[in-house]
């Protein structure tokens, strides 16, 4: 199974048409995107608005150091993503003082703080045009290279992502979602790991944006804002914020859809909000909840006929 | 900075403030009562707007026909309050909640979309505040001041509603015990459907009363989703009082900060917004 899905994962970008390549590369971005918002989400149950700050951060951070300082891409993303972390932490900082509603939306207004000063901020950050032509190294210039990249980096930030949330660190987030006041009395420092874990999920969207960098060549302000901080959002709900695939099932609906659903209405949205509004209301745990409940229930049933 | 400047700045930053908190208004009531935050507030207000003026449009010419689709958009969107707040009657958890409203901020954005296109609306002010007045030697905008006026107006009434009315009452009682409220025969659905409906007349009502002072066009919901919800933050959660605070301080941040730095007015607010929350991480009147 695990060796079949790896052979169709690298034979693919032979087969298909080069549009469709990209739309995987999105695919594969989000679901890192996606991933690094459901640490937060899922697995300590803050829910933020504004992750696609870091997202945006992290983009515009390998750009201007490979435009302006002129580093290599492979040495501006891991640098890109410690000055997102950097950034996270003076965020999270403050972040980590509320909970709940207040952190959804404090995250939101820091969120459009950065939207505000990447397109206000002509001489840094380009305005509203963003910064254009960030060529990639020549070895992941081409479509099939660059989705190889893709593949790999995803697969080890997802894998990364995985290990953290099975370490005592990631136990510890699971505590404090599951009650806040008690982790707090058997000492556990909440404030602190909010903290913490506000500063790691930052790191994995900034690396998720480097990606984003050299699948467009280009950034612009929307990539920081609230729309696009909506985006994992709505993966996660959908896919299922409680168990570790469901941001990914949750990019691969939204990207395809986003493709086949755009051709047919401009309405994009309406549907997106509808279908939100659906899933939260009518299955909880998500698709990908969905799925693992109807699996357990088969080999439940199964088990009881033997 | 001369001194007209300045009173002209303060005003207009005051104006700015107060529309922030009409909006704010409906929220507090809504989170006070219910502990939900409705983040398909501001898209009521636009709601609001593009309801207003196309009543607004059809009664043209007509005694009072400004007033009048005031009332009549308030009336159309408490009527979409109470329709939202239905389909949120199921959840429980408030980041289902949350995130359902959530959804609704993408549905009634392109629902206006597809009825109104993506163009511009302006609507004259209204005959009567369409002048200035003098006040000792500056000239300030009637409509300015009447704004002023008609949001603390809101504000006296719905304190008025809640403190000394027997529906204030219930509502008040709601707040600190939802279930001896209901074995005293009230019919909580009906009060939280009142409740989310005066929530939603409110900010309906403010979309048409500030479109003369800008335009009515889509994107306003969004425009106004981050500045309501830090006069929210920063006033407290549900305090009305707080919330006046915290517009006020927003505005005037903004009015003043666009004379410093006019592309970076915006990041002024979060400086208020990181100051406050360090002195007092519950807001300025908040209940920790």
């Amino acid at each position: 199974m695990l060796l079949a899905s790896v052979i169709v994962a690298v034979i693919i970008p032979h087969l298909l048409p080069r549009y469709y390549i990209h739309l995987l590369n999105l695919f594969l971005i989000g679901s890192l995107f996606a991933l690094s918002f459901n640490i937060l989400l899922g697995n300590t149950g803050l829910l933020s608005f504004g992750h696609a700050a870091y997202f945006g951060v992290g983009a515009y951070a390998a750009a201007l150091l490979m435009k302006k300082v002129g580093l290599h891409y492979f040495i501006a993303i891991p640098l890109s993503m410690a000055i997102t972390g950097v950034i996270a932490a003076i965020i999270g900082y403050f972040c980590s003082r509320v909970v709940a509603m207040s952190f959804a939306i404090l995250t939101l207004a820091f969120g459009e703080l950065l939207f505000v000063i990447a397109s206000k901020w002509y001489t840094f950050t380009g305005g509203d045009d963003g910064i254009q032509s960030v060529y990639p190294p020549d070895i992941i210039a081409s479509s099939a290279g660059f989705y190889y990249f893709t593949l790999i980096v995803v697969t080890l930030g997802s894998l990364a992502i995985w290990r953290i949330l099975n370490s005592p660190f990631g136990y510890t987030l699971q505590c404090i979602r599951n009650n806040r006041q008690r982790s707090e009395s058997i000492g556990i420092n909440v404030r602190r790991y909010q903290w913490m874990v506000f500063i790691v999920a930052g790191v994995f969207a900034a690396l998720a944006g480097c990606l984003f960098v050299t699948l467009n060549w280009s950034v612009a302000p929307p990539e920081i804002g609230f729309v696009k901080g909506g985006e994992p959002i709505v993966m996660t709900i959908v896919g299922g914020q409680y168990i570790f695939g469901g941001p990914i099932i949750g990019a691969a609906i939204f990207t395809f859809f986003q493709f086949f659903i755009g051709q047919i209405t401009i309405y994009w949205a309406l549907v997106i909000g509808i279908v939100l509004a659906l899933v939260i209301r009518f299955l909880p745990g998500g698709i990908g909840g969905f799925i693992q409940q109807r699996m357990a229930a088969s080999h439940q049933a199964q088990q009881s006929r033997v | 900075m001369t001194f007209v400047t300045f009173v002209n700045q303060f005003i207009s930053g005051a104006t700015y403030g107060l529309v922030l908190f009409m909006v704010a208004l409906g929220l507090a009531l809504i989170f006070g009562v219910m502990s939900i935050v409705n983040l398909a507030h501001p898209s009521l207000y636009m709601l609001g707007a593009f309801f207003g003026y196309f009543i607004w449009f059809s009664l043209k010419g007509y005694y009072l026909s400004f007033w009048l689709s005031v009332i009549l958009a308030g009336l159309a969107v408490a009527c979409a309050g109470i329709i939202l707040e239905f389909f949120l009657r199921p959840l429980r958890e408030h980041t289902e909640q949350i995130l359902f409203t959530y959804a609704f901020i993408y549905i009634i954005a392109d629902l206006v979309k597809m009825f109104w296109g993506g163009r511009y609306y302006t609507l004259p002010r209204p005959p009567g505040l369409d002048g200035s007045v003098t006040v000792g030697g500056i000239i300030l905008p009637t409509y300015n001041l009447f704004i002023i006026g008609v949001s603390l107006l809101m504000a006296a009434l719905l304190w008025l509603l809640l403190s000394k009315t027997k529906l204030g009452k219930i509502i008040r009682a709601a707040v600190f015990d939802r279930e001896m409220v209901a074995m005293l025969g009230i019919r909580l659905p009906w009060l939280f459907a009142l409740v989310f409906g005066i929530g939603a007349f409110v900010a309906g009502a403010a979309g048409l009363l500030a479109a003369p002072m800008g335009s009515i066009a889509v994107g306003m919901d969004a425009e106004m989703l981050v500045p309501v919800f830090v006069v929210c933050i920063i006033g407290g959660m549900g305090s009305f009082l707080g919330a006046l605070i915290a517009s006020l301080i927003i505005g005037e941040v903004y009015a003043f900060g666009i004379l410093v730095l006019p592309q970076m007015a915006m990041a002024f607010m979060f400086v208020v917004v990181v100051v406050i929350l360090i002195i007092r991480p519950q807001g300025i009147l908040g209940r920790s």
